[in-house]
């Protein structure tokens, strides 16, 4: 009798634990944990030249740093530098003043932390850091940078608007981290280096964020050198995603969340191109960096901070007025006629996308991975399927993988895009071109 | 306390019937039918819930009942029996009976929802396209090319618009995520998907369909009940602009002093935009409810029915106008 009733009260207790273990999984918050450290780096850091065209084959899925080393090992590449020959005493520095700058996941940031609200002990530090990094500004930013510029850039309209947060830069990217960590880590990574668990077995791999550089602008590398997109331009990414990849599109989350994904992005991008470069130096030019490490880091950052604000308070590329709006249909069979002498011809498109972009071949793009000229008689455009999202491609080309930027005047321009746009419509072609194009069985193109 | 046991079971059951029963009183149950066949489907769904309670509670009280009463009273040995015709006839019977019943009492809803040869001749023809992790509708500008009033025509229409779904136009209108129709109209979809098996579902329509490699598969609803209206504002001074519909062409016009001109031509001026109720209960949900990878949990879209064919009309015009911005101020348009 007394053994039972120690049973049935056992098993009360065990019932009891498992509510309380199933009540604590129900906790919905998004943060990072706040002893989370960024990652350093431990791939490759590489220099690529994309010119010259390989048939091969891709290598096997998740094998993405494997594929990267052994086309290293075949000296692919114009520079390689291993982080772990880098000398540990300035790899700490590194990480140390990286953490100054950028704070951890769960509370980024990308400049030293105001002394106050630095913890106890750590003010004498944080008022250093800080005054160090505003000596540097000036110099350092460029002119016609502002404070609201850069607040433009890691802030969220929402937040902004509420007068009552105190720092809106820092509460945008910690709430962009969240995000981050519950809808783009599993892909993209922590740091935001395209090496999340589920990066490696996608194709193409997720977009590694710590070079500074992305695939599509709304902008020229002739109007921005850093060649840096503006936050729209993210923004809009995340909003449709990238047809024909694994990028799905967040349209449906509210603009500002949006806004703070996009300033969280530009905070790792920031972060991790700061960490690529200097590592860069280290191996190679040692020299430049002189014995302040620390300093050399917070320059490169504020420098880094300018370009970006820089490409966002630019105005898009913007196009010649479209010649076509009120065009027949037999105007528009000659503008595409036209289109198509232009790309098999002077705009040399078909050099890269060879057979209309069916017999591509591969080529190693800025991050060490094999991509190759899209298949155009497919319907789907990773940029934008529309008219002025192509436009933006040819006029900025896509330089991270080698698409040249093309100067055509106008109207061959959106000649171009025409013919581009009808493409992958047999029936929207010109009867000539239609069998250029899609020759039937036996005829030879 | 040799029957602490029978208690302890019997409380648990008792509790889970108690949340099981108060669940609706918090929300968690069916969201609001909106499609005309939902009612059936939901009939079905209550008249099966009834039966398997009724069952679970008697089978319950008997197992709690029988713990209670026949627990060990110590020095009783226990009686075994071996097989009783008549008592494995009548639970065999039972069921069956039941079951048979249940098979036939779906067979009008089943013919209704998913008979291709039931399907009503469409007024809105879409494209979902299923993919991991989202869903990517197309619309054809021109709805009236797979209409038709005589049967005769049904295998014809049905076969051109399947073409369609596999090869898209050039003027196709491209949405992700987002599925528009409008209140009262028959629409037909065809669902495909590019890599693994997804389920498209519709929990409000009480529809829900898994693609398979390979496969169009059609489908149809009528959605009694609108959640959004497209309305359409200058941009410049946010004053909504008069729109005119014209019911055979379904030609969308934006009306000025100075005349009529195509709402798709506009968009450089105009700013369209979706106004909902702002209700969380009207936010319709799409879901795929077939475990398809990582990013399953996010693999959700959003069901608009517009008021009428006007505003869906007025949507998908103004929708190709900013599909075909080669300017900057119509590249601001709706995305
Ligand atoms: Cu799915």
């Amino acid at each position: 009798m007394h053994r039972q009733a120690t049973t049935l009260s056992r098993s009360l207790v065990v019932a009891a634990g498992l509510v309380v273990i199933f009540l604590a999984g129900c906790d919905d918050s998004n943060r990072y944990p706040a002893a989370l450290r960024y990652p350093e780096r431990a791939d490759l850091v590489l220099k690529t030249e994309n010119t010259t065209d390989y048939r091969v084959a891709l290598p096997p899925p998740g094998k993405l740093d494997e594929a990267i080393r052994e086309a290293a090992d075949k000296k692919l590449f114009q520079v390689v530098v291993d982080p772990k020959d880098i000398d540990r005493k300035d790899r700490a520095e590194l990480t140390k003043a990286l953490e100054e700058l950028f704070g951890t996941p769960a509370a980024p940031s990308i400049a030293p932390i105001e002394p106050t609200r630095a913890p106890r002990g750590k003010r004498e530090e944080a008022e250093e850091n800080l005054k160090l990094y505003e000596s540097l500004l000036s110099e350092n930013l460029g002119e016609d940078i502002s404070d609201d510029d850069i607040t433009y850039l890691v802030t969220d309209s929402d937040t902004l608007n509420k007068l009552t947060v105190v720092d809106p830069r820092s509460t945008t990217l910690a709430k962009g981290s969240e995000l981050y960590r519950r809808h783009c880590m599993h892909c993209h990574g922590v740091a935001g280096d395209g090496r999340g668990p589920t990066g490696a077995w996608v194709d193409p791999h997720p977009r590694d964020y710590r070079q500074g550089v992305f695939k599509f602008l709304s902008t020229t590398k002739a109007a921005i050198a850093s060649g840096k997109p503006r936050k729209e331009d993210l923004i809009r990414t995340l909003e449709k995603g990238i047809d024909g990849t694994s990028m799905p599109a967040f349209g449906l989350l509210p603009r500002h969340e949006l806004e703070q994904l996009a300033s969280y992005v530009i905070h790792l991008s920031l972060r991790g191109e700061v960490e690529y470069d200097t590592l860069m130096v280290l191996a190679r030019d040692k020299n430049q960096i002189g014995d302040d490490l620390k300093k050399f880091v917070y320059q490169r950052a504020i420098q880094y901070t300018g370009q970006w604000a820089r490409a966002s308070k630019m105005e898009p590329n913007r196009p010649a007025a479209y010649p076509y709006s009120s065009a027949t249909p037999e105007e528009m069979h000659e503008s595409i006629s036209r289109g198509y002498k232009l790309f098999i011809g002077k705009a040399e498109c078909l050099k890269c996308h060879m057979d209309y972009g069916r017999q591509s071949a591969y080529r190693y793009d800025a991050w060490g991975t094999l991509v190759r000229a899209r298949n155009l008689t497919e319907t789907n455009y990773r940029g934008g399927r529309r008219p002025i999202d192509i436009y933006w491609r040819i006029s900025g080309g896509i330089p991270p993988s080698g698409m040249p930027a093309h100067a055509l005047a106008d109207q061959e321009m959106w000649d171009l895009v025409n013919f581009v746009q009808a493409l992958p419509y047999p029936g929207m072609l010109p009867d000539d071109v239609k069998h250029k194009v899609y020759p039937s069985p036996g005829e030879k193109h | 306390m040799q029957k602490g046991w029978s208690i302890f079971f019997g409380v648990i059951l008792l509790a889970t019937f108690l949340i099981w029963f108060a669940a609706p009183f918090f929300g968690w149950w069916l969201p609001e039918n909106i499609s005309t066949f939902g009612g059936g489907v939901d009939n079905l769904f209550y008249a099966i819930l009834g039966l398997t309670t009724f069952f679970f509670v008697l089978t319950e009280v008997v197992l709690v009942y029988a713990m209670w009463k026949f627990v060990d009273r110590g020095g009783e040995k226990s009686v075994y029996t071996h097989g009783n015709h008549t008592l494995e006839l009548v639970w065999t019977a039972i069921p069956a009976a039941l079951l048979l019943g249940i098979a036939i009492a779906q067979i009008g809803v089943w013919e209704k929802i998913k008979y291709q040869s039931r399907m009503p001749a469409p007024d809105l023809t879409v494209s979902v396209l299923a993919r991991q992790w989202e869903w990517r509708m197309r619309y054809p500008l021109d709805n009236q090319q797979f209409h038709y009033e005589d049967e005769d025509q049904k295998a014809a229409s049905n076969l051109k618009s399947r073409l369609w779904a596999e090869n898209p136009n050039f003027d196709d209108v491209h949405a992700i995520n987002e599925l528009h129709v409008w209140k009262n109209a028959n629409v037909k979809l065809w669902i495909r998907t590019l890599d693994v098996l997804h389920s498209f579902t519709l929990p409000n329509l009480r529809l829900k369909q898994d693609t398979l490699p390979g496969k169009t598969i059609p489908m149809w609803f009528n959605a009694e009940k609108s959640n959004c209206e497209f309305v359409v504002r200058e941009r410049s001074t946010g004053k909504p602009v008069t729109l005119a519909f014209n019911s055979k062409t379904k030609l969308v016009e934006v009306v000025t002093p100075s005349g009529r001109e195509p709402l798709e031509a506009r968009v450089a001026d105009l700013k369209g935009e979706l106004e909902t109720s702002g209700n969380k209960a009207d936010n319709w949900e799409i879901a795929c409810q077939e475990l398809c990878g990582s990013r399953h949990y996010a693999m959700r879209g959003r069901l608009y029915v517009h008021a009428d064919e006007k505003s869906y009309y007025a949507w998908l015009q103004y929708s190709r106008g900013a599909q075909k911005a080669t300017s900057l101020e119509a590249a601001v348009s709706m995305r």
